[in-house]
């Protein structure tokens, strides 16, 4: 099972030839993902890592069959054609790792996206690994490094941050437990999936026992998880931190989604909602693998 | 986001064919006496900040005359508004107002929306989050589907809910309308007015607003003249505007830099050190605990996203090149995914640089994840032969940074101690010679931000054992080759653009195998200048 992706998940790479994109390739076929195909205008022909190149997401599906899945290394300020030539072509999850796309393009994105019945991961998003059986994005970086950090297991992760999500998962691992699915959810202001989302998706994973989350300051994306563990979409336990406590109003740190603006999007406010409902809040992120060992020793 | 000044913003309005109250903006007291003559009525000064709460804070005042008007500016212009300076203030007609309305188009980024949200109240010029707690019936709220758009029909739905008179729905809609369409043209994160007045005599107006826009779009709007497109409620500071050329046209990977103190003196003061983190969740982390240890933090800055080790180089130039910090900082809290080797030659080639003018330096450098032990021995026998008090940890120390925290304290306590003991004699700049100009001796390549050169008469291969050319098969992505026993290129001046990831890594190998043939040159938009201007070697 795991959510999202798995070693069945038919993957198409758009903007395959590029630095991060050929990069990212390699990744994935040494992680023995099903890459079926790659999409670059203009190189088709060519072979990256052993997988053939098209000029078109069309042509590929008309060579290789079916694509459940594309991840689009395309640079933010082109990117929007890429991902809705794959919603046109019936693709229906596409994940964003690039950073910096305009904001009315997320939107317009977003919007095709529901249209399309399709789910979109990011943008920003690092990618997403269900262990042992495929990934997809750049998250691990090398077979050695995800092998390591993400061993097979119960445990569901969601960070808000690229990075953590791989140190939060190598902690968790450590604590002798192991990873169902892990997902960073992207650094935008607005992403096509949030992690109410996907602790609703983990919520119908047989395989998952727990998530932990990795949070942030600013945004509504704990404050909503609240709500859906308050009306019982989600009855796991969940643990989770919240980074950026002591850091000043007003100024963004690193990711969009981190400005602390209005109401409600403070560490303090998150912490108080998610507590409500009966989530795990721990106030050193070394606790969140520790806390989650716990409770499933308990 | 990028905020708008009110001006700015009332201007777009104007254009868009929303009606905004007569009157100008001016920089100079003379300037303010002479449009409220022209007004020839009562007026508003209103500060020019990008700070709300301008009118408790005095930031706007009433005058009957231009006298009056000149008066009331000398309180304004050119001085704090809630920390912001007023460089202009708007001078415009005191509008009679019969009521006041309140208009918004904002981005949602909650689960049910994850679109634009066009928002009317009735209850216009206060708060808009207190009317919605103590009022709610008084706002209406549209979901735009971002591809169908706001239509006319939607905003006639929308402001006939709370409104009766035909006449004024019909004005408020199409204010609505035209609106939505400004907010799609600008590529905004927010557009609002508030309130939107309607006079005495009728007229619909707009008498304040608040425009933000995209930092990611901004490139699309080369009209506005933004240096920086960041979160900021004050000017940029000038190293900030240099850092943004860092990444402005360079999408691999990326460099966010803050200069948390933004008064360089108050840097010179001492104490300072130059935080670096990798990843934005890491950054934040340990920027968090830092401050809370009490270290004093003059920069916040994030590279991640595999950047290029030129990026990740041009980044820790910048931090170097304030004057007075006493420490530098690097905390990779995080088992980052991208190839950390990349920021071990960017930490390198800086460092050797940078350690030649700060014999002793404090250096502190948390590094793990994907090639975290390669990384280690880059950075070790790349700098083992420099002065520094280098401190690096790995993986075990990875959420530690509190630990971490008090290990820089010490360090930077010891290197003050020693710095005012005058222990460490620091050399005086050296401009290095530069290398000699194209000859058939030298090969050269552009790379994307910069360019190779290799001197082959300084070349010492093969004693070297090729140390560049095995660094770049290793980190780079085959722009060296061995051709009859020398190093040579392995592609045109295009392939080898297009190769080279400009890793850094030959230069640096070249460099610890005992030569000093090869340079990459990596302008840095102004840097010299900056540190010329501020003492600090180059």
């Amino acid at each position: 099972m795991a959510i999202i992706i798995d070693e069945k998940t038919r993957v198409l790479v758009q903007g395959i030839t590029g630095r991060t994109g050929e990069f990212a390739t390699r990744l994935m076929v040494e992680y023995n993902t099903k890459v079926i195909a790659g999409v670059t205008p203009g190189r088709g022909g060519e072979k990256v890592w052993g997988v053939p190149v098209y000029n078109t997401v069309k042509e590929a599906i008309e060579q290789h069959g079916p694509v459940d899945l594309s991840v689009t290394f395309v640079p933010g300020p082109l990117v929007k054609d890429a991902v809705m030539e794959a919603l046109e072509a019936g693709i229906k999850t596409i994940v964003m790792p690039v950073e910096r796309v305009p904001l009315h393009d997320i939107l317009a994105i977003i919007a095709k996206s529901r249209e399309k019945g399709a789910r979109i991961i990011g943008p920003g998003s690092l990618g997403i690994i269900s262990p042992g059986k495929a990934l997809c994005g750049w998250i691990g970086g090398a077979k050695e490094f995800a092998d390591e950090a993400f061993k097979p297991g119960r445990v569901g992760v969601i960070s808000r941050s690229g990075g953590q999500t791989s140190t939060v998962s190598w902690l968790v691992c450590r604590e002798g437990l192991g990873i169902s699915t892990a997902v960073h959810t992207g650094t935008e202001m607005v992403l096509g999936t949030t992690a109410a989302e996907y602790l609703e998706l983990f919520e119908k994973d047989p395989e998952t026992d727990l998530v932990v989350m990795f949070g942030e300051i600013g945004g509504v994306m704990e404050i909503e998880v609240a709500e859906v563990i308050r009306e019982g979409k989600y009855t796991k336990p969940f643990v989770i931190y919240i980074a950026g406590r002591a850091l000043p109003t007003g100024i963004r740190f690193s990711h969009a989604s981190a400005i602390i603006q209005r109401r409600g999007d403070s560490a303090e406010e998150k912490e108080r909602a998610l507590r409500e409902v009966g989530a795990y809040v721990v106030d050193d992120p070394r606790e969140l693998a520790k806390t989650a060992a716990k409770i499933l020793r308990k | 986001m990028v905020r708008l000044f009110e001006y700015q913003g009332k201007n777009l309005l104007r254009t868009a064919g929303i009606s905004v109250p007569e009157g100008a903006v001016a920089s100079t007291l003379d300037e303010v006496a002479e449009v409220a003559r022209k007004l020839s009525r009562p007026v508003v000064i209103k500060a020019q900040v990008l700070v709300t709460g301008r009118f408790k804070a005095g930031g706007i005042k009433f005058a009957s005359s231009p006298e009056e008007a000149k008066e009331a500016a000398k309180d304004i212009l050119g001085k704090e508004i809630k920390g912001m300076r007023a460089e202009k203030v708007l001078v415009e007609e005191k509008l009679d107002i019969e009521s006041e309305f309140f208009l918004s188009i904002t981005v949602s980024d909650s689960r049910k929306v994850k679109g634009p949200v066009v928002l009317f109240s009735t209850a216009g010029g206060i708060d808009i989050e207190v009317v919605a707690e103590e009022k709610p019936e008084k706002i209406s709220i549209v979901n735009v589907d971002y591809l169908r758009g706001f239509q006319h029909q939607d905003a006639y739905n929308m402001v006939s809910k709370l409104v009766s008179q035909p006449h004024l729905i019909a004005v408020i809609s199409d204010i609505a309308y035209k609106l939505y369409d400004l907010f799609v043209k600008l590529d905004a994160y927010t557009v609002e007015i508030n309130p939107l007045v309607l006079t005495k005599d009728g007229r619909l107006i707009a008498a304040d607003c608040r425009i933000t826009l995209d930092d990611n779009s901004v490139f699309r709007h080369p009209e506005f003249g933004i240096e920086i497109p960041r979160d900021m409620l004050r000017p940029p500071t000038d190293l900030e505007k240099i850092a943004w050329k860092i990444e402005e046209r360079d999408y691999r990977g990326t460099c966010y830099f803050v200069q948390l103190v933004p008064n360089i003196e108050e840097i010179k003061g001492g104490g300072y050190i130059a935080f670096h983190g990798i990843g934005g969740g890491a950054s934040m982390l340990a920027a968090d605990a830092l401050l809370r240890k009490g270290l004093k933090l003059a920069t916040y800055v994030d590279t991640s996203g595999n950047p290029t080790a030129s990026k990740v180089y041009r980044a820790i130039k910048t931090m170097f090149s304030l004057p007075g910090i006493e420490g530098y900082c690097l905390m990779g809290a995080v088992m980052a995914n991208q190839e950390q080797w990349y920021h071990g030659y960017a930490i390198v080639k800086a460092l050797r640089e940078e350690a030649k003018y700060r014999p002793s330096f404090p250096v502190l450098i948390l590094i793990a994840g994907n090639k975290e032990y390669e990384t280690h021995r880059i950075i070790m026998e790349g700098l083992k032969d420099i002065s520094l008090k280098l401190e690096l940890y790995g993986r075990e120390h990875i959420y530690d940074v509190e630990y971490l925290a008090e290990k820089v304290i010490k360090l930077v306590e010891e290197y003050r101690e020693e710095k005012r003991k005058g222990i460490y004699r620091v050399e005086t700049p050296v401009t290095e010679t530069k290398i000699k100009e194209q000859t058939s001796r030298v090969l050269s390549f552009e790379t994307e931000t910069g360019k190779v050169t290799i001197d082959i008469d300084k070349c010492i291969a093969p004693a070297c054992g090729f140390a560049c050319v095995k660094a770049d098969r290793w980190y780079g992505r085959g722009c060296l080759k061995i051709e009859d026993g020398k190093v040579s290129l392995a592609g045109d001046s295009n392939q080898l653009k297009r190769l080279c990831n400009e890793c850094l890594a030959c230069e640096v190998e070249c460099e610890l195998h005992g030569g000093r043939a090869i340079k990459v040159e990596l302008p840095l938009y102004g840097l010299e200048e900056f540190r010329r201007k501020h003492g600090v070697p180059i």
